[in-house]
């Protein structure tokens, strides 16, 4: 299951956090960015329902945490129980510490050549279950 | 051999000092015994007496105990002194000494072999954590570049879409590249050699800060690194990133700081956490939790520098280094 939706502009992204995070039961809506020159850090750029600013320092690292993985796979991804994993660990998503997610899903945003450019990121505070059931209702909201 | 030479055997190696009297005469003693007796000018009647005197207080008991503290030529010598009848219809009995220095000496061996193995276990680890990485970051990328090259070689591909691939092989070798730079300075910073602790400790923070989303500040004087030797220097960077990794695992905190001051005859670092904290004297024993400290602490004492732990639940962690200048 690929996500080929195009890239968007920054006024897009900030828009589309915006309306998942009011149209859904999400806790926690964001998106990461490759920034388009060296060293092409991974940042978390637009976010809605975020309880501090903290989110901004982060650098993700390629194939590590949900939304590394993302990145590195193109392929979505979704994991529960997220407070188990401690900083060493491969799935540790520094998003969902800084931001108390108990469980997220995330998903692609292409370029049209299918390279990942952005990663879409949605979660809850609270024991919420996600699966790939939450990834479908995630794409659904992008290509609304 | 016969039973009676292992037993005999036992009795001279033993590691307790055994003396057997009869009627108040040293019968026989070990090799133990021996050598406490010559080595702290001892004289066994007088250790006799000692604990004779105990055991008049209960003469039903065949068997009587008891701790005594001797002045001897550098000190004192902490002995557990056991008074056991063997023969009372003619007089027999035996006195057996341990020595708690002794005792002492053993504890710290075993202490230093449980500290040895939690250190390989340590490096076993983060050999591990390497390889892995190398295999999962490094290793991927490269793969994906190559990917990227093949696709290229096939010639069906338009202009427009060579110069986008390329454009991705490129910013997956840049990633790598980054990749490749960070892993070398998470294994040993050379920032460390060519400019110092505080630049390196800076450069951990921001590290740890981009991998973690926790606020790292760092706070220092500046070139409070003068006065230190290499060695020092490697050993407060080292202390410095157990203490913010250890934070980061376990304390779940929004905050660290580090502060470098440089005082008149030392230098002091502190890295403060507001996260969860813990009972100190529940970790005090050995545990994968205080090894990671008690590693801390021997590498700081061993350069002659203050280690100190302090932490309350629900009130973070402090961890506090004092270095005396080099001369």
């Amino acid at each position: 299951m690929m996500v080929l939706e195009q890239a968007k502009t920054d006024k897009d992204y900030s828009k589309l956090v915006a309306h998942i995070y009011q149209a859904s039961d999400f806790d926690f809506v964001g998106i990461a960015l490759q920034q388009p020159y060296y060293p092409f850090l991974i940042k978390w750029r637009f976010a809605a329902g975020n309880q501090s600013e903290r989110f901004r320092q982060i650098v993700l690292r390629r194939g590590f945490g949900i939304a590394g993985l993302v990145f590195r796979t193109g392929k979505p991804f979704y994991n529960n129980d997220l407070s188990e994993y401690s900083i060493s660990n491969k799935l540790y998503t520094p998003i969902a510490s800084v931001e108390s997610l108990w469980g997220a899903v995330a998903v692609p945003i292409s370029t049209q050549s299918g390279a990942v450019s952005a990663v879409l990121l949605a979660g809850y505070r609270r024991q919420q279950i996600v699966s790939a059931a939450t990834v479908s209702r995630l794409i659904g909201y992008l290509n609304d | 051999m016969t039973e009676a030479k292992w037993l005999k055997m036992y009795f001279n190696q033993s590691s307790a000092a055994i003396m057997i009297f009869q009627d108040d005469h040293l019968f026989k003693s070990n090799a133990a015994a021996q050598q406490l007796v010559k080595k702290y000018h001892l004289s066994p009647g007088y250790l006799l007496q000692i604990v004779k005197n105990q055991w008049r207080q209960d003469e039903a008991q065949r068997l009587t105990a008891t701790a005594v503290t001797l002045p001897v030529a550098k000190g004192h010598l902490h002995l557990s002194l056991f008074y056991r009848v063997l023969d009372p219809d003619q007089g027999v009995y035996a006195l057996t000494a341990e020595n708690h220095q002794q005792q002492q000496h053993l504890s710290s061996i075993e202490h230093q072999h449980l500290l040895n193995r939690y250190i390989n276990r340590a490096h076993e680890k983060e050999r591990q954590r390497i390889s892995q990485d190398l295999h999962d970051s490094i290793a991927q990328g490269v793969y994906s570049a190559i990917m990227g090259v093949r696709r290229i070689a096939q010639d069906q591909l338009s202009a427009q879409q060579v110069q986008t691939t390329s454009q991705t092989i490129e910013i997956q070798l840049q990633q790598t590249l980054a990749e490749i730079k960070a892993m070398a300075l998470d294994i040993r910073p050379a920032v460390l050699d060519s400019f110092g602790l505080v630049p390196a400790i800076k450069a951990l923070a921001k590290r740890l800060q981009a991998n973690s989303g926790v606020t790292i500040n760092v706070l220092a004087t500046d070139k409070s690194d003068i006065h230190l030797s290499q060695d020092g220097q490697n050993v407060l960077y080292r202390v410095c990133q157990e203490a913010i990794n250890n934070a980061l695992r376990h304390a779940q905190p929004s905050e660290i700081n580090v502060l470098v001051s440089n005082h008149p005859h030392f230098v002091q670092m502190q890295v403060l956490d507001d996260g969860s904290g813990f009972d100190l004297s529940q970790y005090g024993g050995f545990n994968g939790h205080s090894l990671g400290l008690m590693n801390m602490k021997e590498r700081v004492t061993a350069l002659n520098g203050f280690f100190k732990i302090s932490s309350h639940p629900n009130e973070g962690t402090t961890v506090t280094v004092k270095f005396p200048f080099n001369k």
